[in-house]
């Protein structure tokens, strides 16, 4: 199945705006949907879809700050541009600190906003590319034996084979087929590389 | 290079870094943390600051405009030391262009002067109430 184009969803009540936004973002060649509610955007929502959000802050009904949570409550790492015709300081940091990617006053440049809306989708794609990679080094980990957990588990606490094997109660030489394995599997061409994935696998998504 | 500001979790527990160039501002506010239970040391320039010896603090609250570098500079220049104490910015004539600029950089908060007090008490509160749990000043 191929996956949709990153595209630019577009959430304003004012009719005008989303049909400027529209034709302005088409004019440089990013995919546009565009919704007249908060209400009409979460309804579709799909997080697996990659992209970014240009969310007007004040609409009637769920405003923007309202749908950002919503949104956070779904763990959605879409990046959020908000636009604002009357915002304030306050409101631009709590948008902010809520995990928005940029918030811009209208009115501005249209270059201004692309090059957000730009910036914003490549923080998209970083962040799903990130998620991939944590989704495949979990499945390497999934594949190890128990056993072979156990000794990428002390293998990584920065513990000597000669240690491990004594704690696991196996010869030497026993701790180091494992480790092998375990590298091999991971696909780890280091230990460095080895703990660094352990710590990725371990984050919270 | 100087051993300055060092980044270990052994960090100054309750010490707060107030960073403004103005007196009554800064002695307003040193009042107004002592009152929480913060160790207050005063600079007022960002050299100063990032020449201070011992660990880390628990926070920053820094003006913008600094004598010699802005607020989002100071962040960066913390950050390329390791240091990851928390940063409030006050701002006199805060836009947003600048508070989202700040919080990109990734100030904690972006504070409009002068009516800071409420917000600053609410974040040095939880920041200390955090390395010392049941020790909260009341009223």
């Amino acid at each position: 199945m191929k996956e949709k184009p990153a595209t630019v969803f577009v959430v304003d009540d004012d009719e005008a705006v989303r049909t400027s936004l529209r034709l302005l973002l088409k004019s440089v060649g990013l995919p546009v949907e565009t919704f007249a509610s908060a209400q009409e955007f979460l309804d579709q929502f799909d997080p697996g879809r990659a992209g970014c959000l240009v969310l007007d802050i004040r609409m009637p009904g769920m405003s923007g700050l309202e749908l950002q949570q919503h949104l956070n409550d779904r763990h959605s790492i879409m990046p959020i541009v908000f636009i604002t015709g009357h915002g304030d300081v306050p409101m631009a940091v709590e948008a902010m600190q809520a995990g928005a990617v940029d918030f811009i006053q209208k009115p501005f440049r249209d270059q201004d906003l692309i090059d957000r809306i730009n910036r914003a989708l490549e923080k998209d794609r970083e962040m799903r590319g990130e998620l991939r990679e944590r989704d495949e080094i979990r499945r390497r980990m999934s594949q190890l034996t128990p056993r072979e957990r156990e000794v990428l588990e002390l293998v990584t606490q920065g513990k000597a084979n000669k240690v491990i094997a004594g704690d696991l109660n196996v010869s030497q030489r026993t701790v180091e087929i494992h480790r092998a394995r375990v590298m091999e599997k991971m696909g780890a061409n280091s230990l460095a590389h080895l703990v660094r994935m352990v710590i990725e696998a371990h984050r919270e998504d | 290079m100087p051993a300055d500001l060092e980044n270990n979790d052994d960090r100054g527990v309750s010490t707060v870094f107030i960073v403004d160039p103005d007196e009554a501002m800064t002695r307003h506010l040193a009042e107004l943390l002592s009152a929480l239970g913060a160790e207050v040391q005063v600079f007022t320039t960002a050299a100063a600051m990032l020449d201070a010896p011992g660990p880390a603090p628990a926070c920053v609250i820094s003006e913008l405009e600094l004598p010699d570098m802005s607020g989002i500079e100071l962040i960066a220049a913390l950050r390329s030391r390791q240091v990851r104490s928390p940063v409030i910015l006050l701002a006199a004539d805060g836009e947003i262009a600048t508070a989202v600029k700040a919080m990109r950089a990734g100030a904690l908060d972006f504070i409009e002067k002068p009516h800071v007090d409420r917000l600053l008490a609410w974040h040095v509160g939880r920041l200390l109430e955090h390395v010392t749990p049941g020790d909260r000043s009341q009223g």
